[in-house]
């Protein structure tokens, strides 16, 4: 360890730091993000700006680097901290200003639509219907201590219930009934799903995922339970401090534009946050957002451990 | 879960790791050097599974067990098999490398010694200090396997790197994460403690040896076991390659691109691109470093790298990102550059016995003869242990190009690696990006095999005692 430390400083007083010029316009996004190289271009016609992209890694080690670097921002602009992670944000005073919704996805569980036509079984409705036992052992869940999608969804069980106890015996009649919980939604998905050779037919993944399993016949294999969804949303804003504040306010206009917007379902499989644009054919057909969500009003921040922890008390005791 | 849990949670998962690996390994090798014809290409396949990303076997041997991962005491099982799995190989081709001289079994049995009492009295002291610097470096190994723990333990198996990340990436809690990670630095040192108590030294860890004498039925049966285990786990990543998406052509084809939708920052021959390049840079890097180590006073200590966990080094890098320019900390040769830590002990295994068993009077007396520096090392030492340092190239370059863990928290965007784009490419729905991945991995095994089976070819006429260089 010490000889990376010791190596990155020396290494840093041998090239020096770089100072940016007015028109540089430095946005610090996660891995995921993905933008076209014509609406770069455009982006840099229309206001003069150039634009760098640094990638920071997933949602939480991009929140985490902004607020170790707040006192000399690496970036004018943010995009992907989402509404688990933005509490974190404006309280290390990370944000200059409000941050603006760009994209949206519904965490919701999906069913293989070819198993339970097979098995002349009536898929569920609501994931509430889980705990029945027409669906014991049918369902993987991913963990929420290592997976957002995981945590998206216990976030959802605590606001569809108003006291903590009956959250607690829901989470214990899902685990009666057989629910399997894998490492990560890769596992879940490819590995336990029954459409990827496993024995689960139900898997916690995104509303959008059936646009990707459309079958040859036009048909879609499998769909989502689209009602009390748990919505993440992901945001860009302008960072407190930074270099070139009018360029990263330009940024973020442009991540609402019309052009951007409807670039976001294919690029990222997500929605677009702004009202009124169109989504592809596809995801039209196949892929609509929830019905219903529920959780936007919870404080995720304040409570994660609590929860993570009577999670745990549930599954690993 | 209090820190002494993980830490004996983590313990005892590397030491089982290490011992099983061992125990089943060095009957294997005693097969191994049994073999004529088939023993480079078996010892081609044993060594595949230690260079493969450890996703790879996770999702290989996670269908196998199904609902039984539920249970903690199966998942762990499964994770050190998974561990043993991936280092057995590796160790009889150690154990196969450090086989007692002929001659000297052949006396012993003169002298009326039994098998049994030729490999205990006689083999197993001579190539113990060997074998313990090899179970060494496989308990570092699996005290620092983050990505199987969590697929394979679903989570559920805590160790102290699944609390590091946790803590640091999901609570974003740092001075837990920072605790937790001198715990885990704690724990490689003492590794060492015992592997030191044990006399292990660093030993030829590949080599020709000598062929064993007898056969054993149960070195075969565990080695035909082994190496058909190996092959079901390449076996799922063929299949699949064949099977997904667009069949084996098409997602070969497709590889050219950024995967369904463009859901990748680059193509996958771009992250390829990426992978050689970083490739070539650490093992230069980690060949100069271990040349020049292997005439020091080196010893154990070289390995200690490799007990340094992937998620640790995220955690560094991620708290030096607030002190570093982004400028500097995101270039792309920090990853070979970090890579060449891990990379450098495994040249150095290879390069070190060989050059120290070169004569020193040969050198001396070039240097009576007005040799310079410059001609002592290009007329004479390089020649010399040419093999072993072609070997120790090709290991380092297989072990850099399927380098996960480092690369996933230092290769961001259009750096990213090949591992990282197989990772990602199966982050997303859909059978096209699941079958791209699987073939980019299958190219990746087999180009893999090739190598190590193309280098068993090279022959060692000037290297001393034919004992060094990756061979099989």
């Amino acid at each position: 360890m010490k000889t990376i430390a010791l190596s990155a400083i020396t290494l840093m007083a041998l090239t020096g730091c770089q100072t940016p010029e007015n028109t540089l316009v430095r946005l610090a996004a996660h891995d995921s993000f993905v933008i076209g190289e014509e609406l770069v271009a455009q982006f840099e016609s229309e206001t003069g700006y150039e634009l760098e992209i640094l990638r920071l890694g997933d949602t939480g080690s991009l929140t985490n680097q902004l607020v170790l670097t707040k006192n000399a921002p690496v970036a004018d602009a943010f995009f992907g901290i989402d509404n688990t992670f933005l509490g974190r944000a404006e309280s290390e005073g990370v944000l200059a200003g409000q941050a603006s919704a760009i994209d949206y996805s519904d965490v919701c569980f999906n069913y293989d639509v070819e198993w339970f036509a097979q098995e002349s079984l009536t898929p569920p409705q609501s994931w509430r219907e889980l705990v029945n036992e027409d669906y014991r052992n049918l369902t993987v869940i991913t963990n929420p201590n290592f997976s957002s999608p995981g945590l998206a969804f216990l976030a959802s069980t605590h606001a569809a219930f108003d006291e903590a106890a009956e959250v607690e015996s829901f989470w214990i009649a899902l685990e009666a009934n057989g629910v399997k919980v894998a490492g990560s939604w890769e596992d879940a998905y490819f590995s336990d799903f029954t459409r990827y050779g496993g024995n689960h037919p139900i898997v916690l993944s995104y509303a959008s995922s059936p646009a990707a399993e459309v079958l040859e016949d036009g048909s879609s294999g499998s769909e989502a339970l689209r009602v009390e969804c748990f919505r993440q949303t992901e945001y860009a804003g302008v960072i407190e401090g930074s270099a070139n504040e009018s360029g990263a306010a330009a940024l973020v206009k442009f991540l609402l534009s019309p052009e951007f917007q409807a670039s976001v379902p294919e690029a990222m499989y997500v929605y677009p946050a702004v009202p009124g644009i169109e989504i592809p054919e596809l995801w039209a057909a196949f892929a609509k957002p929830a019905t219903s969500t529920i959780g936007e009003g919870l404080d995720i921040n304040a409570n994660r451990e609590q929860w993570l922890g009577d999670w745990s008390a549930v599954f690993d005791g | 879960m209090g820190s002494l849990d993980l830490l004996v949670t983590t313990a005892f998962v590397a030491l089982a790791s290490a011992v099983v690996a061992v125990a089943l390994g060095y009957p294997v090798g005693h097969w191994l050097s049994s073999l004529r014809r088939l023993r480079r290409l078996v010892t081609g396949v044993l060594l595949v599974p230690f260079l493969l990303p450890a996703f790879l076997v996770g999702l290989a041997l996670r269908p196998l067990l199904g609902d039984a991962l539920e249970t903690s005491w199966v998942a762990v099982g499964s994770i050190i098999s998974a561990h043993v799995l991936m280092n057995a190989g590796f160790l009889a081709a150690v154990t196969a490398a450090s086989m007692t001289p002929r001659d000297q079994i052949e006396a012993g049995r003169l002298d009326g010694a039994s098998t049994i009492q030729l490999r205990w009295y006689l083999q197993l002291p001579q190539q113990l200090p060997a074998l313990s610097a090899a179970g060494l470096l496989v308990a570092l190994y699996s005290a620092t396997s983050y990505g199987l723990v969590v697929t394979l333990g679903q989570g559920s198996v805590r160790t102290l790197e699944t609390e590091i990340a946790s803590a640091a990436l999901q609570r974003l809690d740092l001075p837990t994460a920072g605790f937790l990670a001198l715990l885990q630095c704690a724990l490689t040192i003492s590794f060492f403690v015992v592997a030191r108590r044990l006399g292990a030294t660093p030993t030829v860890l590949f080599g020709e040896g000598e062929s064993a004498t007898s056969r054993s039925w149960v070195g075969g049966a565990l080695g035909i076991g082994l190496v058909g285990a190996i092959l079901w786990v390449i076996g799922g990543v063929f299949a699949r390659a064949f099977s997904e998406g667009a069949g084996l052509g098409g997602n070969v084809s497709n590889l050219a691109g950024r995967g369904a939708r463009d859901i990748l920052n680059l193509s996958v021959v771009e992250a390829l691109g990426n992978s050689l390049r970083n490739m070539v840079v650490a093992v230069l890097i980690s060949l100069v470093v271990a040349w020049w180590l292997s005439r020091r006073r080196a010893g154990l200590l070289v390995l200690f790298p490799i007990g340094i966990s992937p998620v640790v080094i995220g955690l560094v890098a991620l708290v030096l990102s607030g002190y570093v320019s982004p400028a500097l900390s995101g270039g792309w040769w920090v990853l070979p550059l970090v890579q060449s830590l891990f990379l450098t002990p495994l040249a150095f295994q290879i390069i070190a016995p060989a050059r120290r068993a070169m004569s020193p009077d040969i050198l001396e007396a070039a240097q009576l003869d007005g040799a310079s520096r410059a001609q002592l090392f290009g007329l004479i030492e390089l020649p010399t242990v040419a093999r072993p340092v072609v070997a120790a190239a090709a290991l380092t370059s297989l072990a850099s190009l399927g380098e996960f863990g480092a690369a996933s928290f230092l290769a961001y965007g259009s750096q990213q690696t090949l591992p990282l784009v197989m990772f990602r490419l199966m982050s997303r729905p859909g059978s096209e990006n699941l079958g791209m991945a699987m073939a980019a991995a299958s190219i990746f095994i087999f180009v893999a095999l090739l190598v190590v089976w193309s280098l068993s070819f090279l022959r060692s006429d000037s290297t001393p005692g034919g004992r060094d260089g990756l061979v099989v």
